[in-house]
């Protein structure tokens, strides 16, 4: 082709972009790298990574319905300021900065009534010339129990299949706000913020929430709008629905299942959404668009619950177990081991025995879900969830949310945790290096601390190889990391996991580092165990096998802790004594830091306020890594 | 044909022509308004359609019929125009705005938009931004990086012998008999040995913020220590700093003008409000005491939750 024609293409190209993203300075991803071509970040010289990026996947601003109507007034652009390390002042006016920047950030707005907060707000002519706009600008304006009656009315109707109102044009313009938002703030290198919305099913007041996370620029995002509930509440129409867009685009993008906690039964339900038993065609499209899934959030821990894991002594960790997410429905013991991964982890290999596919072949990683713009998840830094939860000395006794006749109350904000954080092995800090990490899913997750943790796992490593100055490398070389698959064992041979985990380098120590095995045996019984593989101190398991607990420094009345228990660092090699070649298998570590004070133990101190007896003052915040799966070979 | 009616009816044909007939006609009607235009109507009702009213409902035709309106076509579109400011009037008359919260809002929102534009169309200089920049160079990745190793002492594995080990391991780094084994000498951490050129909050995300902040004050070209970080105690030898300076405007002149504009964005906001503040006196009137249940319900009911789900 010709330099002529070629430029004129180019040209043609980038008009055609500028008109979709309407800044023609963002079509192009900038280089990574600075004009002497030194990398702007860290070394990424090597072609692993060499370093965790932490960011959140999932957070609202007063875009969405809930967040705007119930108060948020900050915008996707103050979120990514936010994040990035800027001050901003909070909805309720505190200022508010975070101690570490995150390096990247997912506003995941929901795709039901997007911007229709700001439209109420602002009278746009567009809603109001509607009359059933003009109903919901009436209660609106009006507050009070009618403003509550608008409130649950649109949040009722995303289980319908029609909208209140017409909300295309609202859509589409949102849209296009919350794209530019992102595209602006997105800087290779040193930010990353993807272009994202949040897919908010919840048939009969059951979370199948889902975050959607695209891997490209505004040019591609922009050719599709986000598909909302009143199109399906099916997750499989979700799953056509990213491949359209990778298919018109050749973009990539992917889902994000959320709150399984408060899912009914029906986040891991056994079957599909329309009643069918799993198919080998659907297990492998579930494990293709869902990679990951989100365990732990401010609305509580989806890891699994005390019901399920009784032996577990760490799993009573931020419940919320008594009803699915409208409080329309308790949760029923039969239905728990569909609502937390764990259990949904170990079925899996079940259906993979069967189906030749895993359905459940989930990634973990956390967030926050913030509804505050505010990605802030720090015990002593924490802004709630809501703008009703921002730090205030009356905060702590703030009624349950959402009373409604005949319902269970949702816990209040006290029982909110500050939860989570999404650490990403990535080489670089750019959408693309990121997304493809979370699509591998060498990802992991925390309650909201920095802990580091990286695993491998393979045939040939032993004893010495996590204290290897050359870990990492090695550790590719021979293994795989987390997220990655084993099989073909040679007989005799057992899997080897080589395991790093240090305490945030700015918090409390590491109590022990934890293998949770989950498998499938011949008969398709299922079975989990938990491991204690590296601890700090010199103390011995018990009659029982049990590690004693480490203890407490936490001094509630000042609410703080001391390091003086607990490791700064923990590693081992560890080789599973119960492995069987011919049983499936997962491997996933969980580490556990020394108690430290609750977010609400601190408020306490804070403002001069009586602690709280309905939860407890210190928690053991954790990590949990994406497990690593082991298949007989030839299956 | 003979030549003169070749003539004439040339002269028909452009007699007929719909843009001679309007140029005379609003010729005359022109030069003749200032006489009658009294008589039609008073000042006040006067209705112009503008140019620019005409171009707007022109281009609103073409994004939906993909040409140029007719002038038979181009006629209700005037109408339309019309109608709209005369019923527009009308209400006004009627005083149909006031007590109005959606025009109330509306027209706020427009003067916000005003404020908006000026901001963003006020295209600051290279100088300004330059001055921005050079005031808030750790905000545009501008500060020292520095080349580094370090060697960690894990305190849970040195015990009470951290600070001797330490002492020991340090002079015999700085003897320079070349014995450097990262494996033996530093304990297990999952951060590097060795840096390449970081930037020092890059250095805080690994090593926690005492390190980064002991870091740019060691000295060059031997082993130091202890510096201290969240995890225990480090051994460290800077190899070089590469000394902050603020990036070439043109590299960064994106997120420059990003956060010079999030910045003013406030500030011109606040100062034009105030501007318009002071021309106000202000007095608020508060309502009598509430009764004590008017607002018990609404507040339960009011603090929603978020993804709340199904009403009744």
């Amino acid at each position: 082709m010709n330099t002529g024609l070629k430029s004129a293409l180019l040209l043609t190209a980038i008009s055609v972009a500028t008109i979709h993203t309407g800044r023609a300075d963002t079509i192009a991803a900038k280089p990574p790298n600075t004009k002497d071509g030194q990398p702007y970040s860290i070394p990424t010289a090597k072609t692993h990574p060499i370093r965790v990026f932490w960011g959140d996947a999932h957070l609202h601003t007063e875009f969405s319905f809930d967040a705007g109507l119930m108060g948020t007034r900050l915008t996707p652009e103050d979120a990514f300021r936010f994040a990035r390390g800027e001050e901003v002042v909070s909805t309720t006016g505190v200022p508010a900065k975070l101690r570490h920047p995150l390096d990247f950030l997912v506003v995941t707005d929901h795709s039901n009534y997007l911007g229709l907060p700001v439209a109420l707000r602002e009278g746009d002519p567009a809603i109001v010339a509607d009359p059933a706009g003009k109903k919901l600008y009436d209660g609106f304006k009006q507050g009070g129990e009618a403003g509550f009656k608008l409130f649950a009315d649109l949040a009722g109707s995303l289980s319908s299949n029609t909208p209140l109102l017409d909300t295309a044009p609202l859509l589409k313009s949102t849209w296009a706000k919350s794209v530019a938002a992102a595209e602006k703030y997105n800087e290779p290198g040193r930010f990353t913020a993807f272009i994202g919305f949040e897919w908010t099913s919840m048939p009969g007041g059951n979370n199948l929430h889902h975050n959607v996370i695209f891997r490209d620029s505004g040019e591609k995002a922009l050719q599709v709008l986000p598909l909302t509930t009143f199109d399906s509440e099916d997750p499989e129409k979700l799953w056509a629905y990213l491949a359209a867009y990778e298919k018109k685009t050749g973009g990539q993008a992917i889902s994000i299942p959320h709150n399984s906690n408060l899912s009914g039964g029906l986040m891991f339900a056994d079957k599909t959404f329309g009643g069918k038993p799993f198919d080998k065609a659907y297990a492998e499209a579930r494990a293709k668009w869902e990679p990951v899934a989100e365990i732990t959030q401010t609305k509580g821990d989806s890891e699994t619950d005390p019901s399920v894991s009784p032996d577990d002594e760490f799993a009573n960790f931020e419940r919320w177990d008594k009803t699915n997410i409208a409080g329309s429905q308790d949760d029923k013991p039969e239905d728990q081991p569909h609502n937390y991964l764990r259990p949904a982890l170990t079925r899996g290999l079940r259906f993979e025995q069967e189906l030749g596919a895993n359905p459940y072949k989930y990634g973990l990683i956390g967030s926050s879900d913030n509804h505050t713009a505010l990605s802030m998840v720090a015990a002593d830094n924490f802004f709630g969830a809501l703008p009703d939860a921002e730090p205030s000395p009356t905060r702590l006794n703030h009624a349950p949310l959402l009373v409604t006749k005949g319902r269970k109350p949702l816990p209040p904000p006290s029982e909110m945790a500050s939860s989570g954080l999404a650490a990403v092995w990535a080489t670089e800090n750019t959408r693309e290096s990121l997304f493809d990490a979370i699509r591998r899913r060498e990802v992991y997750a925390t309650t909201g601390t920095r802990i580091t943790v990286r695993l491998f796992a393979g045939w040939d490593f032993k004893q010495g190889d996590a204290e290897r100055s050359d870990f990492a490398d090695y550790g590719y070389a021979h293994g795989v990391p987390m997220g990655g698959d084993l099989s073909g064992a040679h007989a005799g041979q057992k899997p080897t996991l080589v395991i790093q985990a240090a305490k945030d380098p700015d918090g409390a120590n590491l109590d022990r580092v934890q293998v949770i095995k989950g498998w499938v045996d011949a008969q398709g019984q299922t079975h989990e165990k938990i491991f204690d593989v590296a601890w700090s101190g010199d103390r011995k398991a018990g009659a029982d096998g049990k590690l004693p607990l480490v203890g407490s420094t936490v001094d509630v009345d000042n609410a703080t802790y001391s390091n003086s228990i607990g490791a700064p660092v923990l590693d081992t090699a560890w080789t599973d004594p119960t492995f069987n070649p011919a049983e499936r298998a997962y491997y996933y570590i969980r580490v556990i830091e020394i108690p430290t004070p609750r977010w609400t133990t601190i408020d306490s101190k804070r403002f001069g306020v009586a602690l709280l007896k309905t939860v407890p003052p210190a928690v053991t915040q954790r990590a949990y890594s994406s497990p690593v799966w082991y298949a007989p070979s030839g299956t | 044909m003979t030549r003169q009616t070749e003539k004439k009816s040339r002269v028909r044909t452009l007699l007929r022509e719909p843009l001679l007939q309007f140029t005379v006609l609003g010729g005359a009607l022109f030069l003749a308004w200032p006489l009658i235009q009294d008589k039609v109507a008073p000042p006040q009702n006067r209705i112009v359609i503008t140019a620019q009213q005409m171009q707007r409902a022109t281009d609103y035709f073409y994004q939906t019929h993909l040409r140029a309106p007719d002038p038979d076509e181009l006629q209700p579109l005037i109408e339309d125009e019309i109608q709209t400011e005369v019923e527009f009037r009308e209400g006004l008359a009627l005083g149909l705005d006031r007590d109005d919260e959606i025009i109330r809002r509306r027209i706020k929102q427009k003067l916000d938009f005003m404020t908006e534009d000026v901001i963003e169309q006020a295209k600051p200089s290279d100088a300004v931004l330059q001055t921005y920049l050079d005031g808030h160079r750790d905000r545009f990745g501008a500060g020292p990086r520095i080349v580094f190793s370090q060697i960690f002492l894990d305190p849970s594995r040195h015990g009470d012998h951290l600070a001797a080990d330490g002492a020991k391991l340090l002079a015999r780094l700085n003897a320079g008999d070349g014995r450097l084994d990262y494996g033996v000498d530093s304990d297990t951490l999952p951060v590097p040995n060795d840096f390449e050129a970081t930037a020092l909050p890059d250095v805080a995300a690994m090593l926690g913020t005492e390190f980064a902040a002991a870091l740019p004050a060691q000295p060059v070209g031997h082993w130091v220590g202890p510096i201290h970080s969240g995890y225990g105690m480090h051994l460290v030898l800077v190899r070089e700093i590469k000394p902050g300076k603020p990036p070439e405007l043109a590299e960064v002149r994106d997120q420059v003008l990003r956060e010079y504009q999030a910045d003013r964005r406030a500030e011109i906001n606040q100062e034009a409000y105030q501007k318009m503040r002071a021309k106000y006196a202000i007095s608020i009137q508060l309502p009598p005491p509430a009764a004590p249940d008017r607002y018990k319900p609404a507040n339960a009911a009011t603090v929603g939750m978020a993804d709340d789900g199904v009403p009744k």
